[in-house]
């Protein structure tokens, strides 16, 4: 029948004819089947002598029969092409093919039929309608659609290549043991509701089992398999009879949920159906894991941004009332749907301190805001507080079961009250400061898809413990406020009461040396009572000037340097401060050169101006060895320099940073006596003025302070 | 010519005595009182001083309110104050002819009351 044009025998067409993995159709010019190979009658369904001098149009929907009149004219004119086709199966069912054809031709070229290569295309489309279906579950996710929209979409897709089929699928909560149906669009909706928080276990119908094995669970006949001996009716009551389920296993091995296909009839599946519900099953959990972990960083920014705000807030002020009253403004930007804050009170009450809500929930913050919770009650916040352990109810309906079965009667009564208000989930954390818990912050959520875990719990006991800590260190200011406060007083008081004696002590020598002046003593008696008389005096100020420091000190150190300024002459202040010194300077054979210009008029606190002179020349005496010691003053710009100078022990570079400091100076107290605060209060005084000081010096060559303070200052 | 009169009022029993000793050997006629309550008291049963020398922080009526009691009083408003207090602290500012701080100098304060004595 098949020429031998090559040299081959017929035979050898035969076999390659029959071998073929292609279909082969031959057709005459009449749109008539001569013959089709084995392969292409498999294809079909068909014997291959079945088929054998059928019109083509018996091999296809009515649908398709113009393209397929369209197809041979294109023939006759001698086009070969490949193109997909649908045709039908003996059992009725459509099959995309792939067809190559070519037209057959007599040696006069005329038109005597056509020859066509023919492929099976189904695995093919069922691999485009699944990238179809990713593809639209992608465009779904983006515009913010749920991850049960997302795998609907599979469902049907799946459902559009399988007769018959309704697909489910299942998933397991986060405590990995109960399920829940995320979708079945197609099955009855009292069907997917019943195993909704069903344990996985080794006989929960296919899936239940499926996820529980870690592996592919068939059931070709639902009412006489073992596994479903506890569901069989309720799935032969909505029809259903056969059941083959996937697990779904995470990338990293944890189970995911299941994918199952139900059938209403008894029912096998291929190996072409097997491997495409592995292939749907592997489009699953890809959409499961890429939404679950869109979710985790989601939230993981929630919590983050959560815990940064909080801690700022915090951070800000020490008023922790005030602070802490925000907290639940925060805690409903997308964490919970309310938020409450107790504080024990003095009397040992819980304290409503603060709360918030979405606007949905406002009637229901009503009744807890009327409703004061318990301090000895064991439920909830006050649980928490009690035990100093964070409380979670993840699914308070759940818990109630799990508490009644428990017998604890408080919890139970505490959970029928939020299941009556109709919180889904509750969390409370404590405030434990230095060991004693102080209150406590509490969360409740009430949309049904959403349930607190254990991340949830460590986010909140992470908050709980910044709102504790800003606690301590509110109480931790207020008692070092109230110490610095109880020091000053003391100082205070104490410069005061020490002033006193000094005082008539003072008049009692000055009346002494006054009466001495004045009566007839002999001149040897006073040769002998004047010197030390004198040394007296100098005492007396000393004396009075460390009561002064000590005032000083304690004024500064409560910010209280108060300056009483006016327009000054400086230069007359510096005079008469050097004058005064000079007796001093003299009874130290030192020198005391000075160098003043004359009318500088500044706005200054004239007795702390005359401190710091004081208190600079006091140094330089101290510290000068002796050596000429120059002391000037001048107009410069808007300002005046006072700059004192001596040719001293000098200070090192690494001391000229400390001796502005406190109870510092640069020498050892063993040589030099005195509290080291001259130069800290003469800093002070500078910076009230608006001045600022500069110190140049060597070891062993002098010292030379620069000050420089605006003539008006603020 | 008449003795000049100052009257004391300081708390400090100490300080009154000493001042007493000193102003009196320097020819003044003193008299002394506990409190700014005692020295109002002295004022009214013997009459206005040529001075008042005045301490601040005292128990019972302390120097700021006796000074208020004094200038609300028209007869005595124009008597001379002169304040000896330890208390340095110019944010409660006080009405008087001097301020002077403890301890005091004896000569600064003979010179002070030479000066503002009626």
């Amino acid at each position: 029948m098949i020429n031998n044009n090559l040299g081959l025998s017929a035979d050898w067409y035969q076999i390659v004819f029959e071998n073929s993995e292609e279909g082969i159709w031959l057709i005459d010019e009449n749109d008539s089947t001569i013959m089709v190979n084995a392969k292409l009658a498999s294809i079909l369904g068909y014997g291959p002598e079945e088929m054998k001098g059928r019109p083509i149009y018996d091999f296809m929907d009515p649908e398709s029969h113009q393209a397929a009149t369209d197809s041979v004219e294109r023939r006759k004119i001698g086009v070969r092409e490949q193109h997909e086709f649908l045709l039908k199966k003996k059992d009725g069912k459509l099959i995309w093919t792939l067809m190559a054809s070519s037209p057959i031709k007599d040696k006069h070229g005329d038109y005597k039929g056509a020859m066509a290569f023919v492929s099976d295309l189904t695995k093919r489309k069922r691999n485009e309608t699944l990238l179809t279906s990713q593809k639209k579950i992608f465009e779904t996710l983006t515009m913010g659609g749920t991850l049960e929209e997302a795998l609907s979409i599979l469902i049907k897709s799946i459902e559009s290549l399988v007769d018959g089929v309704s697909g489910s699928i299942l998933l397991l909560k986060e405590d990995r043991q109960s399920i829940y149906t995320a979708a079945g669009p197609n099955l009855p909706g009292a069907f997917n509701l019943a195993f909704t928080n069903e344990k996985i276990g080794p006989k929960i119908g296919s899936c239940g089992t499926a996820i529980y094995r870690k592996e592919k669970v068939i059931v070709d006949d639902i009412a006489n398999d073992p596994l479903w001996i506890n569901y069989k009716e309720l799935a032969l009551s909505h029809g259903l009879k056969a059941c083959w389920s996937n697990p779904i296993i995470s990338f990293d091995g944890i189970p995911l949920g299941s994918f199952a296909m139900y059938f209403k009839k008894v029912r096998q599946p291929t190996e072409d159906e097997l491997k495409l519900v592995d292939d749907y099953t592997i489009a699953a959990r890809l959409c499961i894991e890429h939404i679950r972990s869109k979710n985790k960083e989601k939230k993981q920014q929630v919590a983050m941004k959560l815990l940064a705000d909080t801690r700022e807030a915090l951070a800000k002020t020490l008023h922790f009332r005030d602070v802490l009253s925000t907290i639940p403004d925060f805690m409903v930007k997308g964490f919970c749907d309310a938020c409450f804050i107790n504080l024990i009170d003095e009397n040992g009450h819980l304290e409503a301190m603060a709360s918030q809500s979405i606007p949905e929930l406002n009637e229901m913050m009503d009744i807890f805001k009327t409703t004061r919770p318990k301090t000895d009650a064991r439920y909830g916040v006050s649980k928490a507080i009690f035990t100093k352990k964070p409380v979670i109810y993840s699914e308070v309906f759940q818990e109630i079961f799990k508490g009644e079965a428990q017998g604890s009667s408080d919890d139970v009564y505490f959970l029928q009250q939020m299941k009556k208000l109709n919180v889904n989930s509750y969390m409370a954390a404590p405030f434990i400061v230095r060991g004693k818990a102080v209150g406590g912050i509490s969360v409740i959520s009430s949309s049904n898809n959403k349930s607190f875990n254990s991340l949830d719990l460590d986010l909140l006991t992470q908050i709980a413990s910044s709102c504790a800590m800003a606690i301590d260190n509110a109480i931790l200011y207020e008692e070092a406020t109230k110490s610095i406060k109880v020091r000053d007083d003391f100082i205070s008081i104490a410069s005061h009461e020490l002033r006193t004696p000094l005082t008539s002590l003072k008049l009692r020598i000055d009346l002494l040396s006054r009466i001495f002046d004045k009566e007839d003593f002999s001149s040897d008696l006073k040769m002998k009572i004047r010197p030390i008389m004198s040394k007296v005096q100098p005492d007396i100020n000393r004396f009075s000037s460390l009561i002064d420091t000590l005032l000083d000190i304690s004024r500064l150190n409560s910010k209280r340097l108060h300056l009483s300024k006016k327009d000054c002459d400086i230069s007359l202040l510096v005079r008469d401060e050097v004058n005064r010194f000079k007796p001093e300077f003299a009874a130290l054979n030192t020198k005391l050169i000075s160098d003043v210009e004359l009318g500088v008029i500044a706005n200054c606190d004239p007795t702390r101006l005359q401190q710091l002179v004081s208190n600079l020349l006091t140094n330089a005496l101290k510290f000068g060895e002796k050596k000429t010691v120059e002391i000037s003053l001048k107009k410069k710009g808007d300002s005046f320099l006072l700059i004192i100078k001596d040719h001293g022990i000098g200070i090192s570079s690494e001391d000229q940073e400390r001796i502005f400091k406190p109870f510092e100076r640069a020498v050892s107290d063993k040589n030099f006596g005195g509290l080291g605060l001259g130069l800290y209060i003469t800093l002070q005084i500078i910076k009230a003025h608006g001045g600022k000081v500069d110190v140049k010096s060597k070891i062993g060559e002098g010292t030379t302070f620069t000050i420089e303070i605006p003539l008006l200052s603020k | 010519m008449r003795k000049k009169r100052i009257l004391i009022i300081e708390d400090d029993a100490n300080i009154r005595e000493i001042l007493e000793l000193a102003l009196e050997s320097e020819g003044y006629e003193v008299s002394s009182a506990n409190n700014g309550k005692d020295g109002l008291h002295r004022i009214s049963s013997h009459g206005g001083p040529d001075l008042i020398l005045l301490d601040l922080m005292m128990p019972i009526m302390n120097g700021w309110e006796f000074v208020e009691a004094l200038k609300s009083n028209k007869k005595l408003s124009f008597l001379p104050v002169v304040v000896i207090s330890a208390f340095m602290e110019k944010s409660h500012p006080i009405s008087c002819k001097a301020f002077l701080t403890k301890p005091l100098d004896l000569n600064v304060l003979l010179k002070t009351i030479e000066e503002h004595a009626l």
